[in-house]
């Protein structure tokens, strides 16, 4: 056609993610700023609903359980995250093919890793901005109370979790300094991360949006409970980042950049699985 | 000699059990509109979503202007404007976000304002200038089809490939999409697919009918369409198993294909030599359980044609 001549011009060389540019350009409207507004401001909503400063009020007899402000926050708000990604990211590939959009996009000249990798990008972006967003904003609220002795309890103290006849005990933490505080962030962040490379996979291998749904709570479900129980064998991988911020969370001082690092080079070997299967699937 | 716009080899796809594609050979030369004629689950779209790497080919070769598409199918892709069968665009976008997003997948598209403009004129070609800002989940499927031509127009192809474009349709939608299909054909060839004889009379000039993987026959619509005086259409009522029967027996018939619509069933004979309608009008009226309504020299139709090379086939 030569309705407009000189507009196009010709391909000079095929890069490895032709298409990427435009595609993030549909990937970043999907997440921004309606979904990632939405979450941001769940998360504040928890942080607020939980543990607001009101409750922070100088009488540590009143709660004793208050002393685990900063943890019960992480561990909510995690575990959000953590469903969120996955519930958000379950129909990312597998829904895009069964409503057809799939096919319009492949037919385009692209790359099919740029469909993946765009998606995955975008998802990881959103989650950037919606864990700074909604996690450093309670991180003020949280350092005023502890400095005006709103928890009334010192770092080390044992206190009661849960009353009677749970009877959880631990030890109150001292918030960490915002450096730290993160890393934490980060390794929530590296958590997610690997859920969406995870949920991508399932959405380029199976056929059911069910049992990509299904195994990605399932999934979840693993890194949480192994992030409980499973102790120090579990440091590299994405269930010992959430283990290192409860950790932290709880007191104790332990190492968050190799569970990181760990987590996010788990990610890219699980995209580029991703990315080997979508180049297989046939659209029809 | 120009390169074709595209050149197909002994194409042949499985499904399972299901063969869509058993060696089908194709050439569409540049610059024509060629018309991929043949019963529901013949194969065109199969053929089509592999000219566009949407499936893989079990065996075979494919070519778009001489570009093969399963090796260099990005090089080749970047030369297409497609529109699929019943096209699906992202819901949450406009209009004019879908035919601009399609633009921006194109290698070496136009940026900002300019993109802009080409989209908003292509919109406004397909008819839809009005509907520019609306959400793609409000348009109907005739509203869906225009925008599919526009954004397939949106990379400035060669190479424009239509599946069923005029499907479900009204008659005013058929006929604009059908007016739409003769105004691109002085910009770039086109190729598209459909099951209805009177779009490819009227718009194309090459046809191609497939019938159960395969082409049945090609060429020029005038080719296609000439007069074989040993073909004869009859249009026949009531039980005719028995006509059949007694027809496909006699060594001077070679085929029968029959169509039938409701009560009514239409055949083209083709005898081995014509001075055997001699033979064929008496066997035709013997016997009561049918009625002759026509009888006469296969007029050259379309449909003629159609019927004596893909019968009564609806696909596998």
């Amino acid at each position: 056609m030569a309705t407009e001549p000189g507009t196009l011009t010709p391909i000079e060389r095929i890069r490895p993610l032709q298409g990427i540019g435009g595609l993030l350009g549909v990937e970043f409207r999907i997440w921004f700023p309606l979904r990632a507004a939405f979450l941001v401001v769940a998360g504040l909503i928890v942080f607020g609903v939980m543990y607001a400063p009101w409750s922070a009020a100088p009488n540590p007899s009143v709660d004793p359980g208050f002393g685990f402000l900063f943890f019960g926050f992480l561990t909510t708000w995690s575990a959000i995250l953590l469903i969120s990604a996955a519930s958000l990211s379950e129909g990312a590939v597998l829904g895009e093919i069964n409503r057809g959009t799939a096919g319009w996009l492949v037919a385009m000249p692209i790359r099919r890793a740029s469909v993946i990798v765009a998606k995955f990008v975008a998802a990881a972006a959103a989650y950037a901005v919606i864990i700074v967003a909604a996690g450093v904003l309670p991180y003020p609220i949280l350092a005023g109370a502890v400095n005006r002795g709103g928890t009334g309890f010192r770092a080390g103290d044992v206190v009661e979790v849960t009353q009677s006849p749970i009877g959880m005990w631990g030890r109150f933490a001292d918030l960490p300094d915002l450096g730290r505080y993160l890393g934490m962030l980060a390794a929530i962040w590296a958590t997610v991360v690997f859920v969406i490379a995870v949920m991508m996979l399932l959405g380029t291998v199976l056929r059911s949006r069910t049992a990509v749904f299904g195994l990605g709570m399932v999934l979840v479900g693993a890194i949480v409970v192994s992030a409980i129980v499973g102790g120090t064998s579990v440091s590299a991988t994405p269930a010992g980042a959430v283990r290192a911020v409860l950790q932290i969370a709880w007191g104790n001082d332990v190492a968050l950049l190799m569970p990181i690092l760990s987590s996010l080079l788990l990610s890219i070997v699980v995209l580029g699985a991703a990315v080997w299967f979508f180049d297989r699937r046939e659209l029809a | 000699m120009t390169v074709p716009a595209i050149e197909i080899r002994q194409l042949k796809k499985r499904y399972r059990k299901v063969e869509a594609l058993r060696g089908l050979d194709l050439t569409v030369e540049a610059g024509s509109v060629c018309g991929f004629l043949g019963p529901n689950g013949a194969g065109k779209t199969t053929t089509m979503k592999i000219l566009m790497g949407l499936i893989r080919p079990t065996s075979g070769w494919a070519a778009v202007n001489g570009i093969d598409v399963r090796d260099r199918g990005l090089l080749a892709r970047s030369r297409i404007g497609y529109l699929p069968q019943d096209p699906a665009f992202p819901s949450h976008q406009t209009v004019r976000g879908v035919v601009v997003t399609a633009g921006r997948l194109y290698p070496g598209h136009p940026r900002g304002s300019a993109l802009r403009r080409r989209a908003d004129k292509l919109i406004d070609r397909v008819g839809m200038a009005d509907k520019a800002k609306r959400r793609m989940a409000g348009l109907s499927g005739g509203e869906r089809q225009r925008i599919g031509v526009a954004q397939a127009l949106m990379g400035d192809p060669e190479l424009v490939i239509l599946d069923e474009p005029s499907a479900g349709l009204d008659p005013t939608g058929r006929r604009d999409m059908l007016d739409l299909i003769d105004e691109i054909r002085t910009e770039a060839t086109v190729f598209y697919s459909t099951h209805i004889l009177n779009d490819v009379e009227r718009v194309s000039d090459t046809v191609a009918m497939v019938s159960r993987g395969a082409i049945v026959a090609q060429g020029d619509i005038d080719e296609i369409l000439t007069v074989s005086d040993t073909d004869f259409a009859v249009r026949l009522r009531g039980d005719t198993k028995a006509l059949h029967a007694r027809l496909v027996d006699e060594r001077w018939v070679e085929s029968i294909s029959t169509r039938r619509h409701g009560e009514i069933e239409d055949w083209v004979v083709r005898l081995s030599d014509d001075s055997l309608v001699e033979r064929l009008a008496p066997a035709l009226v013997d016997g009561d359980q049918h009625d002759i309504i026509e009888f006469h020299l296969s007029d050259g139709r379309l449909e003629d044609a159609y019927l004596a090379l893909v019968g009564a086939d609806d696909g596998d």
